[in-house]
């Protein structure tokens, strides 16, 4: 194992021509820990000076968009809350030296399962702004990750922005980890959706991590509680529907059985939090 | 310095700050880490991935073809391959046979840490694997393959007193479960390492040492050369908890600086440390417990196994302590204790902050709660009804408990605490779907290595011809600030300005062999020491017939004339004395001085999910007098906070005598954020042994917490967990199964 | 382009030969600023923090050529003239033991009071989960911050 080269792309135009010809870095925080456990890279490229880079973050209608490249500290400051779900995620994520450096499109590109980021992004029905040599496209954010640590994405091409369609409702994120901080996603979950008076949910949306090899929405679960009142007897059903949506395994941080069993409690919690049973 | 000056105030008793702490807050304090030596090659270790075979062949060919590589070694150069603190079982580089994950093959030093990587990975190692023997259940079956000629069966133990089956007959209550306890990992910040230098014949070793001493001997073992020359200068300690006082390491620093010719610097990575490094002796452990309706604890039998892992270490002590320590801070009619300490190819383990007395504790405070329980009776009063108190018999061994032991007045004192007084409303504020519960647990831990043991610590004291004074002491110290204790000890002797009292530790060339920073032992032992010498000084100084307040140029200047300038003390670790016999002192190396804590922890946990977070934790802290307060507090808060990792969150994971938890990503400590309000009093009391009364108390913080919580656990969600760590899986499982178990 | 104007250590103009290099081996080798440790390589420990740009960072997660144009402050460079108010306060509040988690913990600390003078306990909380220290328990810790509010 060698050290790989670096290499600072200056410009997007820089980076168009650079990407193809090594592996992108942002803010490093993972793609390092990687390195040195031994993963082999020949070249890096930097993508965190460029000289115009996307804008932090851009008020659009109903919707805002997020730079990919920028560090999620300094997103989350520009959304001053606009994002609660996205908000409570990041406190969770690493720690402020972490968050200083990483970035939303590192931590979308990683494609773990337990990102924290993702979830929220994936409930609110985010869209990913692609750039690479061949031109752009956009992407729904859950369309992303093909795997653990795999995307669909093409050589050379990167995220440039996260579009985020601003919640109508409420949104929430909450995480099970093994400490209170600094600890990766035992089960992940964000939630959209909106109350009525009579506490009937609508525009239900649910993104459950570290249950599947990809962060996944539960769209059985979601019409569980679409349009009805969050009694005991429908949060059961979409609690059940959560479980039978997900395919757990067994590692280090959690049994598949538990993770199952605590998905759907992190369900029922939400649910009886924000005003039901 | 004024030398025509007294000290106004007292200095024992007074929070003054750290030496060297500017130094540290600076960034300027040099640790092994940051040494730098000219010429200097760095060395890195080859180690075994698996966790049990036989080595068919190692090639160095490759590794020495690497560009940079200066020397790769392997058993063939070792002079005497053996160490081991206690028993010769553990090679310097594997023979023939590696036993765990991180066993080291090879050596190798490079001109830089890139080439020493790569040489490393070039060494190639043919390893036939054997059957991993991955429990000490397994170890001591019949059929299970032996990890050393004299068996798996390290030590085994066995005491009773009284009649125990006969009193758990008659006992109104009994408790009988079977408790584990896990391994757990120092993760002291700094990772170790060294510098290791040979010139003209003499080693010279860098390393962050608890024992320097033991250094300095198994280099003379292992390189065959007189100790003399051999010189290990301890550099400050990034934490250790017990991980820094023994282990290969520092023989490899010696291996590679005399093939060399060169210093050589190791810096192992936390991945090695991980791997390689002692861990906490996990147990397993079956109580029966047997009390009286009036609450007294009747009978009590222990049954410990302990997994040592593949070397000895210090398992047969830690093994010692725990039989000590089963009875706790209470008097026990009947006791009976059995253990055994087996090898497996888990992971090694060795000394950790309460070396046995964690292991031992937990079970029996886990089992007084749930009697408690069946009792109706309140766990403080329960607990009343049997404390130790001045004159009782010690629950297991039957010697007289003295006057330095204030372990009641800790239980009164947290009992007394608001967040024990005022649980019931502090629990009523719960908020869905957390739930509150409070829990209080004590312990005692044996200050020193015990009766019998020669435990002895050393000072050495000089005035020079200016009046200055100069203490040579130890036990060396790894973060608890001893030679700020030294210092304001020897103030308060000599009657001189805090200020004026230079205290060196660490260097075995300088300071005289103190023993072993561990064992609760520094302030009491080293200050002890340190005490003598300074009475000694004034002994010689008094005839002078100098006019007060003294003049210390006029004292310095006449003691060097007569020769007398240089002082040395020894102090030796008292005996028990009542109560037990001469015969079984020797046996069993009871302690005479414990240091003692109580505490109450408030958890709140989530009904749903099973997660605990410890809110609060309130301590009684009995170290007899204080030397430095704010250092006492600070060592009961770090304790608690350790404990409660081990207690909720520190899940070593070994499967198959592979380490599952290999990182700080993995393997998760407590952060600022788990962190609980804590509150530390210390108990008035003082040892009449001590230096001014102290006495140790650095290991004994660590116990409560971990019963503690759990009965606080219990408190909140009824259910009592018997394996640590109680993380929210495995309080999520005791939940469901305790309401199958109502449900059927 | 944007204007390069060179890394700064401490107020100092550097010069860093591979921009590859870890900046914390180029502080610590380089520059022989051993404040910043390293204790985990893995952005777990924190006690390798510095600022960039005044934001803590771990620094064996950032390249030198990623912040060739930063200004980067290490432990050693708060005391400059003479003790940073934290460093004084993790002083007198024995908030330090062993030492080896504690240079990165006063960057952390530091950080946060340039930020937010008075933080409140859930502030500290959220600014110091990135450094473990194994000694203190982390109360000393809340007690040094807490101090440096006092006049």
């Amino acid at each position: 194992m060698s050290e790989p080269e670096l290499v600072v792309a200056r410009s997007r135009a820089e980076l168009r021509a650079l990407a193809p010809t090594g592996k992108l870095i942002a803010g490093g925080t993972d793609l390092l820990v990687q390195i040195r456990a031994g993963r082999e890279e020949h070249r890096l490229i930097d993508v965190s000076n460029l000289s115009d880079p996307p804008p932090v973050m851009s008020q659009l209608d109903g919707s805002v968009e997020l730079s990919a490249l920028a560090p999620i500290s300094r997103v989350i400051g520009a959304l001053e809350g606009r994002l609660p779900g996205l908000d409570a995620s990041a406190r969770l994520f690493g720690s402020i030296q972490i968050r200083n450096r990483a970035t939303i499109g590192g931590n979308l590109q990683n494609a773990s399962p337990a990102a924290d980021m993702v979830p929220p992004l994936v409930a609110a029905g985010a869209v990913a702004h692609l750039e690479g040599p061949d031109g752009e496209r956009d992407m729904a954010v859950t369309d992303l990750a093909a795997g653990p640590g795999r995307t669909v994405l093409e050589p050379g091409e990167w995220i440039a922005t996260v579009t985020v369609p601003l919640p109508d409702g409420e949104e929430g994120f909450r995480k099970l980890g093994g400490r209170e901080a600094m600890a990766i996603s035992i089960v992940n979950l964000a939630w959209r959706w909106s109350r009525s008076e009579d506490r009937t949910l609508s525009g239900v949306r649910l993104s459950v991590g570290a249950v599947a090899p990809t962060v996944i929405r539960a769209p059985q679960a979601e019409l569980e509680l679409e349009g009805r009142r969050p009694t005991p007897e429908v949060i059961a059903s979409a609690v059940a529907a959560l479980r039978a949506a997900i395919s757990p395994i067994d590692d280090v941080r959690g049994s598949a059985w538990y993770r199952r069993e605590v998905a759907g409690r992190l369900l029922e919690e939400a649910l009886y939090r924000e005003g039901g049973g | 310095m004024s030398t025509r000056q007294t000290a106004t105030a007292r200095m024992v008793g007074q929070s003054v700050p750290f030496r060297g702490a500017e130094l540290q807050v600076t960034g300027k304090l040099k640790y092994h880490t940051d040494l730098h030596m000219p010429n200097m090659l760095h060395g890195k270790v080859v180690r075994s991935e698996v966790p049990h075979g036989r080595i068919r062949g190692i090639d160095t060919g490759k590794a020495l073809q690497v560009p940079g590589v200066v020397a790769v070694l392997t058993a063939d150069d070792v002079p005497n391959n053996i160490g081991g603190i206690i028993l010769a079982d553990w090679p310097i580089l594997a023979e023939d046979r590696v036993r765990q994950v991180g066993d080291a093959i090879a050596l190798v030093a490079a001109e830089s840490v890139s080439a020493a990587q790569a040489g490393a990975r070039a060494v190639e190692v043919d390893i036939e694997p054997l059957p991993v023997v991955d429990s000490p259940d397994r170890a001591l079956a019949p059929d299970a393959p032996a990890l050393h000629e004299t068996g798996n069966l390290v030590a085994e133990m066995a005491y009773e007193k009284g009649d125990v089956e006969r009193a758990l007959a008659e006992a109104d209550v009994v408790i009988e479960r079977v408790f584990e306890t896990p391994s757990q990992e120092h993760v002291c910040l700094e990772p170790g390492g060294g510098v290791g230098i040979f010139q003209e014949g003499r080693f010279t070793i860098y390393i962050g040492a608890q024992w320097p001493q033991i250094h300095v001997n198994e280099v003379a073992r292992a390189m065959k050369v007189d100790p003399g020359d051999v010189r290990v200068i301890s550099t400050p300690i990034g934490g250790a908890f017990g991980s820094k006082t023994d282990g290969p390491l520092a023989v490899h620093l010696a291996l590679l600086a005399k093939a060399t010719g060169r210093p050589v610097r190791i810096v192992l990575s936390r991945e090695e440390v991980m791997a390689a490094g002692a861990k906490r002796h996990p147990f397993k452990v079956h109580t029966r417990m047997g009390l009286a309706k009036d609450g007294s604890i009747v009978a009590l039998d222990t049954d410990a196994l302990v997994d040592t892992g593949p070397y000895a270490t210090v398992g047969m002590v830690v093994l010692k302590v725990a039989g000590e320590l089963c009875t706790g801070a209470y008097r026990v009619k009947n006791s009976r204790f059995r253990g055994r300490v087996a090898y497996t190819n888990n992971g090694n383990a060795g000394a950790f902050r309460g070396y046995g007395a964690p292991q031992a504790q937990f079970p029996l405070e886990v089992a007084l709660d749930l009697a408690a329980a069946e009792l109706g009776m309140d766990p403080a009063e329960l607990r009343r009804r049997n404390v130790l108190r001045v004159g009782d018999e010690h629950g297991m061994y039957g010697h007289t408990i003295t006057s330095g032991l204030m372990v009641a007045e800790t239980l009164e004192a947290a009992a007394a605490h608001p967040w024990w007084q005022e649980r019931d409303t502090w629990k009523a504020d719960a908020e869905w779907p957390w739930r509150r519960g409070a829990g209080i647990a004590l312990a005692i831990k044996g200050v020193g290595l015990g009766s019998a043991r020669d435990d002895t610590s050393a000072a050495r004291l000089a005035i020079s011809d200016d009046g200055t004074i100069r203490i040579w002491a130890g036990p060396n110290h790894s973060g608890q600030a001893i030679d700020t204790a030294y210092a304001q000890i020897a103030a308060d002797v000599l009657g001189r300005p805090y200020g004026d009292i230079e205290v060196i530790i660490g260097d075995t060339e300088l300071v005289p062999d103190a023993g072993s920073c561990a064992a609760s032992r520094s302030t009491y032992m080293g200050g002890m020491a340190v005490k003598l010498a300074c009475e000694e000084l004034m002994a010689r100084i008094r005839p002078l017939g100098l006019p007060e307040p003294i003049d210390w140029v006029e004292a310095g200047r006449r003691l060097g004339s007569e020769g007398r300038a240089l002082v040395e003390s020894t102090f030796v670790l008292p005996d028990v004395s009542e109560g037990i016999s001469r015969e079984k002192i020797e046996k069993l190396s009871p302690h005479l001085v414990y240091g003692s804590a109580a505490m109450v922890a408030r958890v709140e946990v989530n009904e749903l999910t099973g997660e605990v977070a410890v809110r609060s934790v309130a301590s009684a802290v009995d170290c007899g007098v204080a030397v430095n307060p704010a250092g006492v507090i600070g060592q009961t808060e770090g304790g608690v906070a350790q404990g409660m990792g081990w207690a909720i969150m520190e899940d070593y994971k070994i499967e198959g005598g592979i380490p599952r938890t290999k990182s700080l990503e993995t393997y998760l400590i407590p952060t600022v954020d788990d962190a609980p309000e804590m509150d530390t009093i210390l108990v008035e009391g003082g040892d009449p042994t001590g230096p001014f009364g102290a006495k140790g108390i650095a290991e004994v913080v660590i116990v409560p917490p971990a019963p503690a919580i759990v009965s606080a656990i219990r408190d909140a969600v009824g259910v009592a967990v018997t394996q640590l760590p109680a993380t929210a899986e495995r309080v999520y499982r005791s939940m469901q199964d305790a309401a199958v178990t109502a449900a059927s | 382009m944007r204007e390069t104007t060179g890394l700064r250590v401490n107020g100092r103009t550097v010069s860093a030969a591979d921009p590859a290099k870890r900046l914390l081996d180029f502080l610590r080798d380089d520059l022989d600023l051993t404040g910043a440790k390293e204790g985990c390589g893995m952005g777990e420990c924190g006690a390798c923090t510095v600022l960039v740009d005044g934001e803590p960072v771990c620094s064996c997660l950032v390249l030198v050529g990623q912040v060739a144009d930063a200004e980067v402050v290490t432990a050693e460079g708060l005391a400059a003239q003479g003790l940073h108010p934290v460093q004084e306060a993790f002083v007198q509040a024995h908030a330090s033991q062993c030492g080896f988690c504690t240079p990165g913990m006063i960057v952390s600390a530091a950080a946060l009071l340039a930020r937010d003078p008075r933080p409140d306990e859930e502030a500290v909380r959220l600014a110091l989960a990135g450094n473990l220290c194994r000694c203190t328990g982390y109360a000393s810790i809340f007690a040094a911050l807490q101090r440096t509010r006092e006049p």
